[in-house]
């Protein structure tokens, strides 16, 4: 019999992914439902060497990443919603710094203090760059363990590649849910060595180590002689621009589809068993399922849009579906939305019927 | 004949027989009472009555938690009603136990 | 004991006194806390003080996050939510915006020693006319039992899985009674504990001076209350108790760290 598998949480293949990617700093704070990562942290970083630091507050903990991110040294924090807010002033530093990070936020209802339940209304504050200023994070979408394990690999290597704050965005079902997950680094995963000489241009490390000669560096987001900010704006929208190419998702049911449901993490993988149902009644309908939020996969949407109609489903009240919307903009795609309150743990059976109604629909 | 008002005696008689206490004071002594849906079973109340009278008693409430009963001769210093976090016991001081005390 | 029993129990006899019972701001609903907490203790003694003082109606409880977030369910007085660790600075805004009302906060180790530490520390030095209430049980209780700033060296929690060590850079337990000792605005600190009957009535003493020296407009007043966590400790109620005395104690010593009344009434005897 094989034991390749574990049978783990998602908090848990979050926390072995990073330390699989070779993530040697861990900085966070105790937040429900995503505990286990700091947890699993403390126990495992120190055996391979690596520093665990519960924080005084998120605020310490996005700050303290900056710090480790700035040296070059693949670093992370997790947390939820709330303390995802926290970190905002944090990120846009990092954004305007030019500083990998991974943030992991396992998303809790709200807003305010909400409750424990999932959700994925911190969508907007993902994908459009939550801090002050004009940033974007990268934004990574797991909907089971086994992603919550490979995508750690993504998130530190786009991190690196763009020097950039990356989101692993999940909520409170794929952090909790417990799943055979093979711990293996995916084929595509870049070798703690290869991070590092990423961050050899730019990285915080004492000039000495740069040889003979070698000036000091300086990393910082203020720019205030004339111009010199615009010019960092413009990097940063090149940096954007060369991301798009980063864009992914999965098509699921679709060629034959003339209903595409759009949902990502937990809301698509109930969705996926509610239009398995469907299609068993003879409901031609589909799965389209971005893995990064942003960049937004709006090329593939816009390549299934002809002679197809769309329905968002999200647990929020209406984020992703304005992303829908703009990326099918002029190709006359109808796109109908159905929201599932923040907090609720609904079954396949909740959106059978949105589901079967939007097939039904001219 | 000494009868027992069942109702609040401390301890919870199955039979209608009084006990040497009750004989003793003639039905008058301090007692405490268990607001028994309160109680989370936790017996810091055991824990701290000097008099050593209060036990677990077998029974359970709607919340699924052991209560506590007393056997004994309580002397109101209300120990275990100052310790009971769920503000689940109230303390009834007799006269008489005042002046024995 | 049927509803009908209880109720005719509950009636003072011939010659009997009623020498405990609750009290109107204390709500009546059993709380969500665990068997043996002690958070029921502070509860209610919180509340006795703010009946005996007569000003629960023009009180505003800032409750923070940690098993306290439903303090507020358990006092018949106003209540406001605050974001975690912001209490202490919720309150200064409720307190200047409403000078006449009476303003406690209610906060667990990380809500005021570790998230909160900057708004707590700087609304005492101020002086704010607020009683900050702080309940230490060594451990983040809500969340699972994750290191504090309050834990103790050597202690395993779930963020300490090998022992608290200050060789790891883990810090050692934050003593929070002296430190706000320490600040001008302080009026009153003491630390207490819950473990005993005679230690909760020292307690319900430090918590009406706590709200007195608001009510006299002299400070910030400050008291510290060791407390159990059996669930997260993974103890027994009364075990947990034992850890108060035994364990905690040593490292946070009982006593009054500041009282300005203390230091005037010396004044006039000395001067």
């Amino acid at each position: 019999m094989s034991h390749d598998r574990i049978l783990i949480k998602g908090n848990e293949a979050v926390a072995f992914g990073a330390l699989d990617a070779g993530c040697r700093c861990y900085f966070g704070y105790p937040i429900t439902p995503q505990n286990e990562i700091p947890e699993t942290m403390s126990l495992r970083l120190p055996e391979c060497g690596g520093q665990f630091v519960q924080a005084e507050s998120e605020v310490a903990a996005i700050n303290m990443l900056l710090g480790a991110g700035a040296c070059g040294i693949p670093a992370m924090t997790s947390s939820s919603s709330c303390g995802i807010s926290l970190m905002q002033e944090g990120i846009s530093y990092m954004a305007g710094s030019h500083i990998p990070a991974v943030i992991v936020n396992m998303e809790r209802g709200g807003p305010g203090l909400g409750d424990i339940g999932p959700s994925q209304g911190d969508y907007f504050q993902a994908v459009k760059g939550g801090g002050h200023g004009d940033h974007r994070n990268l934004v990574l979408a797991p909907s089971t363990a086994q992603e919550c394990y490979d995508m750690m690999f993504r998130a530190f290597a786009l991190a690196f590649k763009y020097a950039n704050p990356v989101m692993l965005l999940g909520d409170a079902i794929v952090a909790q849910i417990k799943e055979p997950v093979r711990r293996q680094p995916p084929a595509d995963a870049l070798s703690p060595e290869a991070l590092a000489e990423l961050a050899a241009p730019w990285r915080m490390e004492g000039y000495g180590k740069r040889g003979p000669g070698a000036k000091p560096r300086l990393l910082k987001s203020v720019y205030l002689a004339e111009g010199a900010l615009a010019a960092r704006n413009r990097l940063l929208m090149e940096k954007y621009a060369a991301m798009q190419a980063e864009a992914c998702a999965e098509c699921w049911n679709t060629d034959d589809a003339e209903l595409v449901v759009v949902a990502f993490g937990s809301m698509a993988r109930i969705a996926r068993s509610a239009i398995r149902k469907l299609r068993e009644e003879g409901l031609k309908a589909g799965l389209f399922r971005p893995k990064t939020l942003y960049p937004f996969p709006a090329d593939a949407l816009r390549a299934l849009a002809p002679g197809r109609r769309f329905l968002v489903i999200e647990q929020n009240t209406g984020q992703m579906v304005e992303d829908v919307r703009l990326s099918l903009m002029g190709e006359n795609a109808r796109v109908d939305w159905h929201g599932v309150m923040p907090g609720l743990f609904i079954g396949a059976d909740a959106l059978e019927d949105p589901i079967r109604q939007a097939c039904k629909e001219n | 004949m000494i009868s027992i008002n069942t109702a609040w005696c401390g301890t919870l008689w199955q039979d209608a027989a009084p006990c040497a206490i009750c004989i003793d004071q003639g039905n008058s002594m301090s007692r405490i009472v268990f607001l028994e849906e309160r109680c989370k079973g936790c017996g810091l109340c055991v824990a701290v009555c000097p008099a050593h009278i209060i036990r677990p008693s077998g029974r359970f409430n709607r919340q699924g938690y052991e209560v506590m009963e007393t056997e004994g001769r309580c002397t109101g210093c209300a120990s275990c009603a100052l310790m009971c976090p769920d503000v689940a016991i109230r303390v009834f001081k007799s006269k008489k136990t005042e002046k024995t005390a | 004991m049927h509803a009908h029993e209880l109720e005719q129990a509950l009636v003072p006899q011939d010659g009997e006194t009623l020498v405990f019972d609750t009290n109107p701001v204390l709500n009546e609903r059993v709380t969500h806390y665990c068997p043996g907490c002690h958070h029921g203790i502070a509860h209610r003694l919180v509340s006795e003080v703010l009946h005996e003082l007569g000003v629960a109606d023009r009180t505003i409880l800032v409750a923070s996050v940690g098993c306290a977030t439903f303090t507020y369910d358990y006092f018949n007085v106003d209540g406001l939510e605050a974001p975690h660790g912001r209490a202490c600075a919720v309150a200064t805004g409720v307190r200047r915006a409403r000078p006449e009302s009476v303003v406690f906060t209610y906060q667990g180790d990380g809500d005021m020693g570790a998230i909160g530490l900057a708004e707590s520390i700087h609304a005492a030095n101020r002086g704010e006319l607020i009683t900050g209430i702080f309940i230490n049980n060594t451990v983040y209780g809500m969340t699972g039992g994750q290191m504090a700033p309050t834990t103790l060296l050597g202690q395993k929690t779930t963020t300490s899985p090998r022992g608290r060590d200050m060789a790891r850079h883990e810090g050692g337990p934050i003593r929070m009674a002296e430190l706000m000792a320490q600040l001008s605005g302080v009026a009153y600190s003491e630390r207490c504990a819950l473990d005993s009957v005679k230690h909760v009535r020292a307690a319900k003493k430090a918590l009406r001076k706590a709200f007195e020296v608001q009510l006299q407009g002299l400070g910030f007043g400050f008291v510290e209350l060791l407390s159990g966590c059996p669930t997260n400790w993974h103890m027994d109620p009364v075990s947990a108790n034992k850890r108060i005395s035994e364990a905690m104690i040593p490292v946070f010593p009982l006593g009054v760290y500041k009282d300005v009344t203390a230091q005037a009434e010396s004044e006039v005897q000395h001067g």
